[in-house]
C-alpha cells in the first residue's frame, strides 16, 4: 500500500517535471554555467588541474547544484495541493516519493555534471566503477538529507536562506566522506582500503532516512 | 530559591575543582606542561554540551508528543546553554591549540566537527527566529533538533576517529592525546565533569522557570 | 517548582560518569605506557611550575579563580531566589 503510494506520488512528480522542464532546464544551466565559469578561472592560471582540486572542485559543484534542485521540491507546491494530498495519502509516503524523486534527478544531474566536467576541465578517474557508486552515494546522501531540510525550511517565511544556513552543516560530514572515497577512486587505490568510508556513508544515508520517516508526519500537521 | 542537595554539590564540587586542579600534582608531560590541567576545565565543556543537548533532544521528542509549553521551554533553554558550553569549549581549545600545537586553529579533525556541531545549533536559533506562530515554531524546531542531534553524534565521535585511522602519526605527540591521564588527575577529573555539568543544569533550570513566567505574562497581557 | 524530575539530575550524574570512564578507559592503556616511559626519563628535566609554587605564588591564583567562582554563584543564586519570588507572585 505504502509502495503503491510512494510510486505513483513519485510518477506524479516525473510527469509534471517533464511536462514543464522548467526547473530541469534551470539546474542543467546551473551545473553548465558553473563548470564553465571553473574552467575559465583555472585555465587562466595556466596550469593543468591538480587532482585533489579537481576533486574538491566537483564535489562543492555537486553541492551547490543539489542545494539548489532540492529547495525547489518542496517550495513550489502550493497550499491548495498540499491540502488536497493531506486528505488522500500518508505523510510517509509523500516525504519517501520526495527523496525516491530527488534522488533520480540528483542522479541525472551527477552524471551530465560528470560528463560535462570531464569534457571540460579533464578526467583523470582510474576506478570508474567506484567513482559512480560514489557519485550513487552521493546523490542519494544529498537527496535524503537535502530534501528533509527542505521540508523544514518551506514552512517558514524565508525559506530560501533558512534552506541554505541549516543544510551546510548537515552536509559537511557526508561530503567528507564523499570527498575522500572518490579520492581514493580518482587515485585508483585497492578498494579494501576504502571500505571504512563506504560503510559509514551507507550508514549515515540510514539514519537520516529513518529519521526524516518518523519526523515528518510531525511536520505535515498543518 | 531551594538549596536542594545537587545546587550544593555543584557549588562544592567546583570550588573542590578549583583549588585541587592547580595544587594538586599532575604528570609531568613534555609539550604539554602544566597546560595539562586545561582537562579540568575544557574538557567537561565538551561533555556538559553533549549532554545538556541529549537532554534537548529528549524535550524536543516530549514536545512532539504533548505540546505542552514546558517542554518547548526547557528544550530550547537546553540548547542554548549546550550551545554555551559548546562555545566555551572551543575558545579553550584553541587557547590550549596555540600553547601545545603552536596555532589556535591547527587542521586537527576534532576541532573541525565542534565548529560543524555549533554551526548546526546556530542554524536551529535562526530557524526558530524565523518563525511567526508560536506552536508550528516549537513544533518545527522540535523536528529540526532532533534531526541535528541525529547528525551531530556521527560527526563528533564516528568521524574523528576515521580521520585519526588514516594519520595514526598524531597518536604519538601527548598533545594530540589529551586524555594521558593517571589516577591522580581521575581524582579531579571525574569530579570536575559532574560540577560543570551540573551548574549548565542548574543555568537551565533557572533559565527555563524565567522564560514560563515570562510567556504566561505575555498571555495574561495580550 | 522543580524544572526536572530528580531522575533527570540522577541520569545526568550518571551519563557525566560514563563519559568519564569511556574517555579514560581507552587511554588506561595507553597511560600505563606512557607512565613507563616517563618513568626512564628524568623528570626534572621537563619544565613545570616548580618556581610558582615554591613562592607561594599558587596560592595567589587559586584565591583569584576562587574569587571569581564566589562572585558567579552569588549571581547565579540571587538570579534563582528573583525568578523564585516572580514564581509565588504570579501562584498568588
Amino acid at each position: 500500500m505504502l509502495l503503491r503510494e510512494v510510486l505513483y506520488l513519485m510518477q506524479k512528480d516525473l510527469v509534471l517535471e517533464w511536462r514543464q522542464k522548467y526547473a530541469f532546464n534551470g539546474m542543467l544551466l546551473y551545473v553548465g554555467s558553473t563548470v564553465f565559469v571553473c574552467y575559465l578561472s583555472f585555465k587562466l592560471r595556466g596550469g593543468i588541474l591538480d587532482v585533489p582540486v579537481w576533486n574538491a572542485l566537483f564535489w562543492i559543484i555537486m553541492l551547490f547544484t543539489s542545494v539548489n534542485a532540492i529547495a525547489k521540491s518542496f517550495v513550489q507546491e502550493n497550499k491548495g495541493r498540499m491540502l488536497y494530498l493531506y486528505s488522500l495519502v500518508s505523510p510517509q509516503g509523500v516525504i519517501l516519493a520526495k527523496i525516491g524523486y530527488n534522488t533520480c534527478l540528483m542522479l541525472v544531474l551527477a552524471t551530465i555534471c560528470y560528463l560535462f566536467y570531464s569534457v571540460v576541465i579533464g578526467n583523470p578517474v582510474q576506478d570508474n566503477l567506484l567513482f559512480f557508486v560514489t557519485m550513487l552515494l552521493g546523490a542519494f546522501g544529498f537527496s535524503t538529507s537535502l530534501t528533509m531540510i527542505s521540508g523544514i525550511a518551506s514552512k517558514a517565511s524565508n525559506g530560501g536562506t533558512l534552506m541554505a544556513i541549516l543544510s551546510f552543516p548537515v552536509i559537511v560530514p557526508m561530503l567528507l566522506m564523499l570527498i575522500k572515497l572518490s579520492k581514493n577512486a580518482i587515485d585508483g587505490l585497492d578498494r579494501a582500503s576504502s571500505s571504512d568510508e563506504l560503510i559509514t556513508l551507507l550508514a549515515i544515508n540510514v539514519i537520516v532516512i529513518t529519521v526524516s520517516y518518523i519526523l515528518y508526519p510531525y511536520l505535515w500537521r498543518d | 530559591m531551594k538549596f536542594t542537595w545537587w545546587k550544593i554539590v555543584t557549588v562544592l564540587l567546583l570550588v573542590y575543582t578549583m583549588v585541587a586542579g592547580f595544587l594538586n600534582d599532575v604528570p609531568r608531560l613534555a609539550i604539554l606542561n602544566e597546560s595539562i590541567r586545561n582537562t579540568y576545565f575544557h574538557v567537561p565543556m565538551w561533555f556538559g554540551m553533549i549532554i545538556l543537548l541529549g537532554v534537548s533532544v529528549v524535550y524536543a521528542i516530549k514536545y512532539l508528543k504533548n505540546p505542552t509549553l514546558r517542554n518547548d521551554v526547557v528544550s530550547t533553554e537546553a540548547a542554548r546553554v549546550g550551545l554555551l558550553f559548546g562555545i566555551l569549549g572551543i575558545i579553550t581549545g584553541m587557547g590550549w591549540a596555540r600553547v601545545t600545537w603552536g596555532e589556535f586553529w591547527s587542521n586537527d579533525p576534532k576541532q573541525n566537527a565542534a565548529a560543524i556541531g555549533l554551526l548546526m545549533y546556530f542554524a536551529y536559533f535562526v530557524l526558530r527566529g524565523s518563525f511567526a506562530e508560536e506552536q508550528q515554531r516549537a513544533r518545527i524546531s522540535a523536528v529540526y533538533n532532533i534531526f541535528a542531534y541525529a547528525a551531530l553524534i556521527p560527526l563528533l565521535f564516528i568521524l574523528p576517529r576515521l580521520t585519526d585511522s588514516l594519520h595514526p602519526g598524531n597518536g604519538g605527540n601527548p598533545g594530540f592525546g589529551t586524555y594521558d591521564m593517571d589516577n591522580k588527575m581521575r581524582l579531579v577529573f571525574y569530579p570536575s565533569v559532574i560540577a560543570w555539568t551540573l551548574l549548565g543544569v542548574w543555568i537551565l533550570n533557572v533559565k527555563s522557570r524565567f522564560e514560563i513566567i515570562r510567556q504566561k505574562l505575555y498571555e495574561n497581557v495580550a | 517548582m522543580k524544572m526536572l524530575p530528580n531522575w533527570a539530575y540522577i541520569l545526568c550524574l550518571t551519563l557525566s560518569l560514563l563519559f568519564t570512564n569511556a574517555a579514560t578507559a581507552q587511554t588506561a592503556g595507553a597511560a600505563e605506557e606512557t607512565v613507563m616511559v616517563e618513568a626512564n626519563a628524568p623528570t626534572a628535566d621537563i619544565e613545570m611550575a616548580d618556581r610558582l609554587r615554591a613562592d607561594g605564588k599558587i596560592y595567589v591564583v587559586v584565591g583569584c579563580v576562587l574569587v571569581v567562582l564566589a562572585g558567579m554563584i552569588f549571581y547565579l543564586i540571587s538570579l534563582d531566589k528573583k525568578v523564585s519570588n516572580l514564581e509565588r507572585q504570579i501562584k498568588s
